[in-house]
């Protein structure tokens, strides 16, 4: 028999859960994270106004980018972060190593 | 539009086919060496960004870009002319013919479209042909929601929603006296960027403010809110005080007549109001151009190829679809394209769809040196195959001014990166 308290509990869990990009590590292949990233942070011909992210070590990309996550400024790196989970991270950290 | 028939004039067919140098119909598996042709229609934000990146793989297609005008006017950054501090000439583009040397450019208006034949026909009556096609022609207007307000009388009060006529604006603004009323009139959803009104409203004020006017400036909405409204009217208050009226649908905001012999806009409820300048910028749609069309006012895709659902073959992205819950912007149609060229090379050569995932920031000026921005990640609702928001966030209301000015130079630097990848 099901809980009666189960079921509010199940809708509180669904209305707070944090929205996330990627629910598992394949749904969303990693190119198309990247291509949404190059709006501003291109490989080439990038404005010398936004950091590249073709330059950076690749722990130094992990950690920032979970600075960004936890410094809840609104700012638009904290705003952009916030759905990533840790392995769409770490993908875009290979992704940027690899081309470095 | 128009049903047009197509008069298959032979000499001008083999003439574009000419253009075209290979112009076969598309026979899969027939002939191993024939590259597909990819057309493009529209090089502004969205076909430009997808010429972009299709021609990462213009060795295997054939790729086109048919565009209209040689140069392209940005609609970003186009307040900031209007309020003084930007000229014109910094919003200009064309295609750069380095970076597309391995693609077709043809500056040529299309006509129809007859997607049943996979047939462009050009104004001039030239044709061409396709086997996939990209379109991205941006907006229309619907010219009949607001009397006595139509192509002839927005000659002299142009609405601006197309970036040329950024500098007309800036004239009338400029010619103003102390003491001057401006009406605003701003549209119902959706339309080409949703905080572009109050962008506009706020940098007229910086120019009038800048040049020591007392002013008033009156937004008669059409809507009972709009985007970053806390964020504007916080700036106002802060940078433009007493200056600014916002008047909703509710409160009869909704502008319905145009009596341009007494610079006059008359509301829903009979309210009458008097301006030295008036701007109306209109209600929208897509631009249509397609022989056989419904009259939705967008098109409707298959948002994880973008492929026009009643029209097979053919793609389309910007500011023409219904995107769901995304806004239109160039930031959107940006997004968007990538999306379209990477789905569509892999319907090409056979490969996987991919899952799509969108991203979108409106920067908006309220100052040279004031901006705030709000944004989005989006993905594909699997249940009703629609863009949805994973949920939207603004700047912090309560930034200070060093805050807002890091955000101009975000803005700029995206402005850089995506003029440089779409233009070249
Ligand atoms: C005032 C203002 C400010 C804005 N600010 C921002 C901003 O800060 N950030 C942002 O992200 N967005 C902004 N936008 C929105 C942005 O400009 C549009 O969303 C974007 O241009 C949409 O791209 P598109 O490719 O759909 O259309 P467009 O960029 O308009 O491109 C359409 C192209 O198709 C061509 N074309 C049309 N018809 C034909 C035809 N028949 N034959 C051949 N070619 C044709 C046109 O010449 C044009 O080059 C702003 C808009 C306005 C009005």
């Amino acid at each position: 028999m099901i809980n009666l308290l189960t079921i509010p509990l199940f809708l509180c869990l669904l209305f707070f859960q944090k929205p996330v990009l990627s629910n598992s590590k394949d749904e969303i292949n990693i190119k198309m994270i990247v291509n949404n990233c190059a709006s501003c942070h291109l490989e080439n011909n990038h404005s010398e106004l936004i950091p590249s992210f073709f330059e950076k070590e690749r722990e130094v990309f992990i950690k920032q980018m979970i600075d960004f996550q936890k410094i809840n400024d609104d700012s638009i790196m904290h705003r952009i972060t916030k759905v990533l989970n840790l392995d769409d991270i770490r993908a875009l950290a290979d992704y940027y190593y690899e081309k470095k | 539009m128009k049903k047009n028939k197509i008069n298959l004039n032979k000499r001008r067919f083999i003439k574009t086919l000419g253009i075209s140098f290979l112009s076969f119909p598309f026979l899969k598996g027939v002939r191993a060496n024939y590259r597909p042709k990819v057309v493009i229609i529209g090089g502004g934000f969205g076909g430009g960004s997808c010429l972009s990146y299709l021609q990462k793989f213009s060795n295997q297609l054939d790729i086109f870009l048919v565009e209209k005008n040689k140069y392209y006017y940005t609609c970003p950054y186009s307040n900031s002319v209007v309020g003084g501090f930007r000229s014109l000439k910094d919003n200009k583009f064309s295609l750069n013919n380095l970076k597309y040397n391995d693609v077709k450019l043809i500056y040529n208006e299309v006509k129809f479209i007859d997607s049943e034949k996979k047939i462009i026909k050009f104004s001039n009556d030239e044709f061409l042909n396709y086997d996939w096609l990209v379109i991205s022609p941006g907006i229309d207007f619907k010219w009949d929601d607001i009397e006595g307000y139509n192509i002839e009388t927005n000659k002299n009060l142009p609405h601006g929603w197309d970036g040329a006529d950024a500098k007309i604006i800036l004239d009338k603004v400029n010619s103003l006296e102390d003491n001057s009323t401006i009406l605003l009139s701003a549209p119902d959803y959706p339309y080409r960027c949703p905080p572009a009104p109050y962008e506009r409203a706020s940098l007229i004020a910086y120019n009038l403010k800048k040049r020591g006017m007392r002013f008033k400036i009156i937004i008669l909405d059409s809507k009972d809110s709009f985007t970053k409204k806390k964020l504007f009217f916080k700036a106002w208050n802060e940078l433009y005080p007493d200056s600014f009226e916002w008047i909703s649908r509710s409160q009869g905001g909704k502008v319905i007549k145009l009596d341009y012999k007494n610079k006059s806009l008359i509301t829903e409820t009979g309210q009458k109001f008097k301006g030295e300048f008036i701007n109306i910028i209109p209600n929208q749609k897509k631009k249509n151009l397609f022989l056989n069309d419904n009259d939705n006012d967008w098109l409707e895709v298959n948002p994880s190829t973008f492929e026009l659902r009643n029209h097979k073959s053919v793609h389309a992205v910007g500011d023409c679809i219904n995107a769901g819950d995304m806004p239109k912007s160039a930031f959107s149609a940006n997004s968007q394209a990538k999306v379209c060229a990477e789905n569509l090379k892999n319907i090409i050569l056979d490969k996987e769809i991919l899952n799509p995932v969108f991203f979108n920031t409106c920067y908006s000026f309220a100052a040279p040196n004031y901006v705030f921005s709000i944004s989005s990640w989006y993905k594909v609702n699997k249940f009703d195959d629609k863009i949805v928001s994973l949920g939207t966030s603004e700047s912090n209301i309560n930034d200070n001014k060093l805050q807002r000015n890091i955000e101009v130079e975000h803005s700029k630097g995206w402005y850089q990166t995506i003029t440089k990848e779409v233009f070249g």
